[in-house]
């Protein structure tokens, strides 16, 4: 475990980057939010004003809650305003929702009243969603070479950004069994922010990078805490630990190291979901501001979202519950 | 269209039969494993049971990725009232009228006439549910789950350990149910946690004046459980249900729990009903 720490000290080149502050993550109590609408199995929730969207992959479709009345999106099938496994989930500015249609193969497009808009095939299949103000919808599409790719609602690659990173620049020699696989280990979670950077976490690796609207990289940060070591160590062991979760995207069942990232417009942060229950709340350059973490074990967090008045929602995984807690920012 | 009525495949062992014509009849169609998508294939039969009156209304195939030893062995433990066929006695013929071309689990529903009307990968047993309500729904109330209040009665268990009929666990109880909606799942993983807080339950239901038991649903093959039992050392009783548990069920298709701790009191009342998540959250402190 110590070397692969030692390694961790591994040079970035083309831009800057930024340390880790060692930040005391905030201990916060959490509990069930009551929505009034029935659920399955979350995989993701977003609040937008009064708006609570819940992807519920049980029920193969998407809440959208409103002053306790609630419309359903999807439902299980394969037509075109169905869903079937559905895995990931964005809204833009026109909430219009978006959703990685995983069983169907495809990203699917739905107004507010769960009107199909049409969508296209994810394909190479993708691990990341999200849309830019400008309407693009970004997907973590490794396979194609660069981190995220950027489509227009019918379905064109517009263009690909982002370098792949080799594991072995990160985890050291014993890793370069992977380099092979280098898509593998650059599944990356997307987020924007209101000057329509890019914020990409790494799934796999303790890395953060931010690219500009036009796709280049403004900073890459290492994610350095002591607490993390632990998750970082248990990548690409077999099995991996049951401490921790875990995924399989592409036949490998691996520990993520980053499992969210989401941006906060109201205090313009960006929330970053660690391997280890803790959350980071950066800056717009990436440094430490704060964290927290559940002063309780509720189990994995799976996807973290903070609401204008600082409340935070999470979901966590094989749970039906959307759980808050008010985090003091 | 695929004319699937009509459709000739090979029997791989003596419970097969032929596969039925399915005329003015919907279809279910799937691909899996019997040992680890058997509470998919238990729920085909359970589909197809509620739809035999006042006439049959749906067929069930599964192409069965095992091999036949494995596939007859689980026929007659289980006498599913899906046809069960050997896909790789099958290959050809599932490629030509599915388009399978591998062992991953696939589930199909076929309307009268023979069209696909669904058609995806990795189904799990609620997703079955879910399809026959849009499609093909029954009349008449639906089950309800599990909830607090209700009895909670094992219909007939044996041993984990020793493949022997039992006693049901004493009440008042506290139950690890393990319900089978995933049993790979179960078995590789959700065994694990369970025997690592292992402890903290049996403390747990020590102050609670509870018995502590691991409790399986009919979904998992005997012998891989007791495998699994003994490999992780577990200090707790391990009981195999051998009937339905529908209320179980039924909790599985709403809240898609792989495993539901239920505590009763001395009357075999559900007292308390909980995910592993919550009791965790109630027994362990957060890892950092």
């Amino acid at each position: 475990m110590r070397k692969v720490l030692a390694l961790l000290g591994f040079a970035m080149a083309f831009a800057p980057v930024i340390g880790s502050a060692q930040t005391v993550a905030q201990a916060v109590s959490i509990e069930k939010l009551n929505l009034s609408a029935g659920t399955g199995v979350l995989r993701k929730v977003i609040a937008r004003g009064d708006r609570v969207y819940v992807l519920d992959a049980q029920n193969h479709h998407v809440l959208v809650v409103k002053n306790g009345s609630t419309v359903t999106i999807g439902g299980i099938g394969n037509g075109p305003a169905d869903l079937y496994q559905p895995f990931d989930l964005a809204v833009d500015s026109q909430s219009r929702i978006y959703v990685q249609d995983h069983g169907n193969k495809r990203i699917s497009i739905f107004d507010d009243k769960g009107t199909s808009l049409g969508g296209f095939p994810d394909t190479p299949k993708s691990l990341g969603l999200a849309v830019t103000r400008t309407g693009e919808v970004l997907l973590g599409q490794p396979q194609l070479g660069s981190l995220i790719s950027a489509y227009d609602k019918s379905g064109h690659r517009i263009r690909s950004f982002g370098a792949l990173v080799r594991p072995s620049e990160i985890y050291g020699p014993s890793y370069k069994r992977f380099d092979a696989n280098v898509a593998m280990f650059n599944r990356v979670r997307i987020a924007t922010d209101d000057d329509g950077n890019i914020w990409a976490a790494f799934a796999y690796m303790p890395l953060v990078c931010k690219f500009s609207p036009a796709g280049q990289l403004l900073m890459r940060k290492k994610l350095e805490y002591p607490e993390l070591a632990q998750v970082i160590a248990s990548v690409g062991v077999q099995p991996p630990s049951d401490a921790f979760a875990s995924m399989n995207m592409d036949g490998v069942q691996l520990t993520m190291v980053t499992r969210d990232i989401e941006y906060e417009p109201h205090s313009r942060r960006v929330l970053v979901l660690l391997g280890n229950e803790r959350t980071l709340v950066l800056d717009n350059a990436g440094r430490d501001v704060s964290g927290f973490r559940p002063a309780k074990f509720v189990g994995n967090l799976q996807n973290v979202w903070m609401r204008e008045s600082g409340e935070v929602l999470f979901t966590v995984y094989a749970s039906p519950a959307v759980y808050h807690a008010a985090v003091i920012r | 269209m695929l004319g699937f009525g009509v459709a000739q495949f090979v029997a791989a062992h003596r419970g097969e039969t032929p596969i039925p014509q399915t005329a003015h009849q919907w279809q279910v169609i799937a691909v899996g494993s019997v040992e680890y998508d058997a509470a998919l294939i238990h729920t085909i039969s359970s589909e197809v049971a509620q739809r035999k009156k006042p006439q049959a209304s749906l067929g069930a195939v599964v192409f069965a990725t095992d091999t036949p030893q494995i596939i007859d062995e689980y026929v007659k433990r289980s006498a599913p009232r899906a046809t069960i066929l050997a896909l790789r006695n099958n290959v050809e013929t599932a490629r030509r009228t599915l388009g399978v071309v591998d062992t991953q689990s696939q589930l199909y529903l076929l309307d009268p006439a023979g069209k696909v009307v669904f058609r995806g990968g990795k189904p799990r047993a609620s997703d079955l549910k879910l399809l026959l309500q849009r499609y093909l729904p029954v009349a008449g109330a639906p089950q309800e789950p599990l909830k607090v209040g209700d009895s909670f009665r094992l219909p007939g268990v044996t041993n984990v350990r020793t493949l022997t009929s039992i006693a049901p666990p004493a009440s008042p109880l506290l139950g690890i149910v393990f319900t089978g909606r995933c049993t790979a799942c179960a078995l590789e993983t959700h065994m694990g946690t369970a025997k690592a807080v292992e402890r903290a339950i049996e403390k747990r239901a020590r102050q609670a004046g509870e018995t502590p038991a691991l409790l399986f649903t009919s979904y998992f093959n005997p012998n891989n459980l007791r495998s699994r039992v003994n490999d992780l050392g577990f200090h707790l009783d391990a009981y195999q249900v051998t009937a339905d548990l529908p209320a179980i069920d039924d909790l599985v298709q709403r809240d898609g729990l792989d495993v539901v701790i239920v505590e009763t009191n001395a009357a075999g009342q559900v007292s308390r009903l909980a995910s592993l998540n919550d009791f965790l959250q109630n027994i362990l402190e957060v890892k950092e």
